[in-house]
């Protein structure tokens, strides 16, 4: 009976958010605390409903609610809910429920408070119904509806113009990737179309499992591009982590993130740690059978990803405001999950599991730090690190789970056993998974990409922690502990860091395992893998013990570091941390990326171009307009001289005429 | 120099040309001997017959156009009272 | 005899005259003079003719055209006063207020 009734009740874990987004934006004003606890109710509704369906998925795998109705043509709407989206809904709901509960209290007093919520509970609604879309379209229309809840909440006080400049940038480098998109759900279903014969009554041609079960012939389809021979599913696949790049932030696209803290701290925690630029990451997830019968698309993935990994990460140990070394170190994480991802092209479906874990466990400490940072900012009031310092002694719970998180970030923990921070163990399975590549195909890149990234990343977030809570305070400020329902979510978030991990280690890559196995029949992933001309190994053998220790070694390492300069301040960084080393001047103004990309390029090339193609333009025009113009003039000027006004003229004129006449009417004759 | 009038000389070459190759290219429908005799040259008899019986109408017209002319004519000519 | 052609080409050689003084002269009196010129050639054409057929219906529609002509010509030199009375002279050319 319960089973039976759970599926009826799938379809409301988007919908409920919805309806509290339309009454907290009509009645929201009226309420107290800006009719916070619509949405709150609705998405505590939502997370009851996930985590029982989660719930019902681990206890029997088989049981995947899949339902669909038809849209038009082709195409429909579904709902798809397999381990891979109920894990996803699960974290979404309980990491949204959470921060909402956390944003009553810092929101409050805000003006803008009823329209936060709104927003907060559509852009929930939009995340929800992303992860359990069953087709691919359905997806793209959630995903762009996110994108536009974050253009929403990023510039939430646009009264700042440089929150107005952020929102702007947000959307406009997002919608690169959302083209890139677009562009690749366009090839795919020109493509489908073709191999099925046109539009088939009573089949839904975008939906996942029909798409998955056309991969073979798919990767039959080759072009010709430049003179290089590309199969379509690398086209399409790649054109589908273009989105993935703008929308996680990945290497060239993340320039929007750092500018997007200009929004309230919980809007960063919400979007920009835990939910929205994850969505990058759910779609190859989702996508993944695609990727890896595709050849080569797994390892752009893979090398994107760790490259980022690395790069943000160089920029995150020079960074001065709290939010931007927290910005950094999301594009660095997510850099982790891409590469991840990418792994897959050795470890096959077990990258879809480790990629996943580690990008619930990051959501949870992610959500942690900047719930913490919010703390600190609202009740100090300054986001500048050099102004901070011993803030340890004013706030002692936002200090101890603020710890928690970055033990958990740089993934501290004991190999080989289940003890460690949850960061630890799905950082430690993807290092372990490159190590295996690396093993296999004599690639190191991926491994060196992860481990120099975990060094950078243990090294910033120490040095945030020492600068703000230990030491003597370097400005005057005064702060106080923040009331209890901020610092209660801070302490689930920080249990959630802690045991999260070791808990369901295993179980967790297991249960996601499972993902593709039961949703879709017939899929093999050997076989597609051959597809992609990607080589499987098995799991995890046994590597030394010096790689096994390798990742907590370079965590210490990077703690140690921090711990000597910031906070036992033995060793001065001085001149060499001052804009005269020309290294520093290059981290710390991004690599010129604003210079690059907003100077040079936006305003230089294209503007510039733009402004010369309409001079051109309207030149064009103008001399048109003008030349019809002139043009009459100059022929009926010239047709005046016919009327004199002497007669004479006239009797020329009509003689002649009759004369020609004649003539006339004689040929006309002799011919007829 | 208003009146152009190498082309009034074209135009008018023009005109008789044509008239001149349609009359030289008629075959005419006539009598093949004039009346020799003076008798039978002389028409102003039967001219004034065929006024006053067949054309009397054209006649009477003509008579009161003619005076019509006149007064016109004397009318304008007359010009102000100064003349 | 002489062939009928012959009078019809005197007929048009005078008409040809007449017209080439009527689009050249711009004096009016010897405009008014061309037209005469011009009236004359068809009623040669029209006695011609009618002679040549043995009918009479030629020449009696010559003489009402020289009628005619007399009347056409009197009423043409009273206009031509009173242009004179108003520009002083008969320059045809001169009256233009027709013209763009």
């Amino acid at each position: 009976m319960v089973k039976t009734a759970l599926e009826e009740f799938a379809f409301l874990i988007p919908l409920l958010p919805a309806l509290a987004f339309v009454i907290t934006f009509f009645f929201g004003r009226k309420m107290p605390s800006g009719g916070a606890i619509v949405p709150i109710l609705a998405i505590a509704a939502s997370f009851i409903i996930s985590l029982m369906i989660t719930l019902r998925l681990l206890v029997n795998p088989n049981e995947v609610i899949s339902q669909s109705y038809p849209w038009f043509a082709v195409l429909n709407i579904g709902v798809l809910i397999d381990p891979l989206a109920a894990v996803m809904l699960s974290m979404v709901s309980f990491v949204s429920l959470l921060i909402h509960i956390y944003a009553v209290s810092y929101m409050s007093g805000d003006p803008g408070e009823a329209r936060y919520f709104a927003e907060t509970a559509l852009f929930t609604a939009a995340m929800l119904s992303l992860a359990l879309s069953d087709n691919i379209l359905q997806l793209f229309v959630s995903w762009e509806l996110v994108g536009l809840c974050s253009y929403l909440l990023i510039g939430f006080w646009f009264e700042r113009p440089s929150a107005a400049a952020a929102a702007k940038k947000a959307f406009l480098t997002t919608r690169i990737g959302d083209v890139m998109f677009l562009t690749g759900i366009i090839v795919l279903t020109s493509d489908l179309l073709k191999l099925a014969g046109g539009f088939q009554e009573g089949t839904y041609l975008l939906r996942f499992d029909e798409i998955f079960s056309y991969i073979p012939q798919l990767s039959a389809l080759h072009s010709n591009i430049f003179g290089f021979e590309v199969s379509h599913l690398t086209i399409i696949t790649l054109l589908f982590f273009g989105g993935a790049v703008g929308k996680s932030g990945q290497f060239p696209l993340h320039v929007w993130l750092p500018d997007a803290m200009e929004g309230p701290t919980t809007v960063s925690a919400l979007i920009h740690a835990a939910t929205m630029v994850t969505a990058g990451v759910y779609l190859v997830a989702r996508t993944f059978p695609m990727f890896i019968a595709a050849p080569d698309s797994l390892m752009v993935v893979a090398y994107l990803g760790g490259f980022t990994a690395l790069f943000a990460g160089t920029m995150g140990i020079v960074m001065n405001d709290l939010k931007r070394v927290l910005a950094y170190s999301t594009i660095s994480q997510l850099g982790y999950m891409m590469l991840g991802l990418g792994l897959g092209s050795a470890i096959g479906l077990e990258a879809v599991g480790i990629s996943l874990f580690h990008l619930i466990n990051h959501a949870f400490f992610k959500a942690l730090l900047f719930l913490c940072a919010g703390s600190v900012i609202h009740a100090v009031g300054t986001q500048d690190m050099r102004e901070l310092g011993g803030v340890r002694k004013v706030m002692p719970v936002t200090a101890a789970t603020m710890a928690i998180a970055a033990l958990a970030l740089a993934g501290f923990g004991i190999p080989g056993t289940s003890i460690g921070t949850s960061g630890f163990f799905s950082k430690d399975a993807i290092i372990e998974a490159a190590y295996l590549f690396g093993e296999n195909s004599n690639n190191w890149i991926p491994y060196a990409f992860s481990i120099a990234a975990a060094l950078l990343t243990s090294i910033y977030i120490f040095r945030l922690i020492f600068m703000t809570f230990t030491g003597k305070p370097r400005s005057d400020y005064h702060g106080h502990e923040s009331p209890a329902i901020m610092t209660i979510p801070l302490s689930i978030l920080a249990i959630f860091s802690l045991v999260f991990g070791g808990l369901t280690k295993t179980g967790f890559m297991n249960f996601l395992e499972e993902t593709f196995a039961n949703s879709f029949v017939n899929l093999d992933i050997g076989s597609l893998a051959v597809l992609g001309r990607n080589e499987l190994v098995g799991a995890a053998g046994n590597e030394s013990l010096f790689v096994q220790w390798l990742p907590m070694i370079v965590a210490v390492v990077g703690l140690a570091v921090a711990f000597v300069i910031y906070y036992l301040r033995i060793i001065k960084l001085g001149p060499l941390a001052s804009m005269k080393n020309p290294v520093y001047r290059l981290l710390y103004k991004r690599y010129y990326q604003h210079e690059i990309y907003t100077e040079f390029f936006s305003l230089g090339i294209v503007y510039g171009v733009i402004a010369l193609l309409s001079q051109v333009l309207d030149v064009i025009i103008d001399s048109i307009v003008e030349g019809i113009g002139i043009l009459t003039v100059g022929v009926s000027e010239e047709l005046q001289r016919v009327q004199t006004g002497v007669v004479q003229t006239y009797a020329i004129a009509v003689i002649a005429g009759v004369s020609l006449l004649i003539i006339l009417v004689k040929l006309i004759m002799e011919v007829l | 120099m208003r009146i152009n009038r190498p082309l009034a000389f074209l135009v008018v070459l023009l005109f008789t040309a044509i008239v001149v190759i349609g009359a030289f290219g008629t075959s005419w429908n006539t009598v093949s001997e004039l009346p020799q005799n003076p008798a039978d040259q002389s028409n102003i008899e039967g001219i004034g017959m065929l006024i006053f019986t067949h054309y009397v109408a054209p006649f009477e017209v003509l008579s009161i156009v003619l005076l019509a002319s006149l007064i016109g004519a004397i009318y304008l000519a007359k010009g102000e009272n100064n003349q | 005899m002489i062939p009928l052609i012959f009078y019809l080409g005197l007929a048009a050689l005078l008409f040809s005259i007449g017209l080439y003084g009527v689009m050249t002269h711009k004096n009016g009196i010897r405009m008014i003079m061309c037209i005469e010129l011009m009236l004359n050639s068809a009623n040669l054409n029209l006695v011609a003719f009618s002679s040549y057929t043995n009918t009479l219906n030629g020449q009696v529609f010559a003489v009402f055209s020289i009628a005619l002509a007399a009347a056409e010509a009197a009423v043409g030199f009273a206009i031509l006063m009173a242009i004179y009375r108003m520009h002083d002279k008969i320059n045809l050319n001169e009256l233009k207020i027709l013209r763009w």
